[in-house]
């Protein structure tokens, strides 16, 4: 096996919970995840091809949530609970699974209007639970930067999941 | 404080990475200023909205052939059946409890069986001993020794 390959394999092996996760969490459904999971390892083949990233992980962050906000843009805002594995929770009644595949497409639109940067941020510390130290550390930014980024890309949400609260309240 | 200088506190909080003089200074701004303290619970709320988006524990990868075989292990269901069997347990213990403590109500205690007519050793000696211990308030059993030290 190349040098590469065997970059391309370990990452595989050492990610594949993360990608598929974050990606699961935005879209919902198993074959869409798969999609994106198999595009971004296609992508980190090609990149490693060139040049071997200085922090993977932080690297198949920011192309899966791109790759993630690009399908949810293609994707039609119909909600098909019954295509492919889902993941069951506690209150998984359609009525339920309505409001979490809106609620999806809402978080997917707010991460759309943030910057690269910004939903890096966030998922690290939202999804991955990195300390402000280490996410600067992986991003190449100072603690304070990613501390407005992280407001930032909370308030960003927070704008688009307003009028969602708003209904909740009239109802 | 000022509410620019805030900010930062604010941050802290919301990642969970507050601490010391930072929580009291956050605590004593957030109690004063309406203002500030609506953009936390806004938020706040905002977190956990994020947080409610389910995602998968881990993902199992198997090899089938020249193919891979991706799917997410889920850690709702288990959870379900943690809590089903939590609440079978719980079931369980309380109808063991009722049913220990109806039979012990309605179970008579069992009387001592004592022959009066040739009282044991022991239960003499027991006499001596109360007697021994506490001659001033023990008057039944002197009386009791005195009964047997006659028959005897």
């Amino acid at each position: 096996m190349t040098a590469v390959g065997s970059a391309a394999s370990r990452a595989f092996e050492l990610y594949i919970n993360d990608v598929y996760g974050w990606a699961f969490r935005f879209l919902g459904h198993h074959h869409d995840a798969l999609d994106v999971v198999q595009d971004v390892f296609l992508r980190w083949n090609a990149q490693c091809s060139r040049a071997l990233p200085r922090q993977p992980r932080g690297w198949l962050r920011r192309v899966t949530i791109n790759r993630v906000v690009d399908v949810r843009r293609k994707l039609k805002p119909d909600v098909n609970v019954e295509g492919g594995m889902e993941i069951v929770t506690e209150d998984s009644a359609p009525g339920s699974r309505l409001d979490q595949e809106t609620l999806r497409e809402d978080v997917a639109a707010a991460l759309d209007q943030l910057t690269e940067m910004q939903r890096g941020v966030l998922v690290a510390k939202v999804y991955d639970e990195m300390t402000f130290s280490q996410i600067a550390d992986e991003l190449g930014i100072g603690v304070p930067t990613a501390k407005t980024h992280y407001l930032r890309a909370i308030r960003a949400t927070r704008d688009r999941l307003q009028p969602r609260w708003s209904a909740e309240v009239e109802i | 404080m000022k509410c620019e200088e805030f900010e930062m506190l604010m941050a802290d909080a919301l990642g969970d990475e507050i601490t010391g003089t930072d929580a009291l200074a956050f605590e004593q701004h957030i109690a004063q200023c309406n203002k500030c303290r609506a953009e936390y619970e806004s938020l706040t709320r905002s977190l956990q909205t994020l947080h409610s988006l389910p995602g998968p524990d881990h993902v199992s990868v198997e090899r089938l052939g020249d193919r891979l075989v991706i799917s997410p292990v889920c850690g709702a269901p288990r959870a379900r059946l943690h809590r089903f069997g939590l609440a079978t347990l719980r079931y369980a213990a309380t109808i063991l409890i009722a049913f220990v403590a109806g039979y012990s109500w309605h179970t008579e205690p069992a009387a001592p069986q004592v022959n009066p007519e040739a009282p044991s050793e022991a239960i003499e000696q027991r006499f001596v001993d109360i007697h021994a211990q506490k001659p001033e308030r023990s008057h039944f059993a002197k009386c009791l020794l005195a009964v047997s030290n006659r028959r005897h």
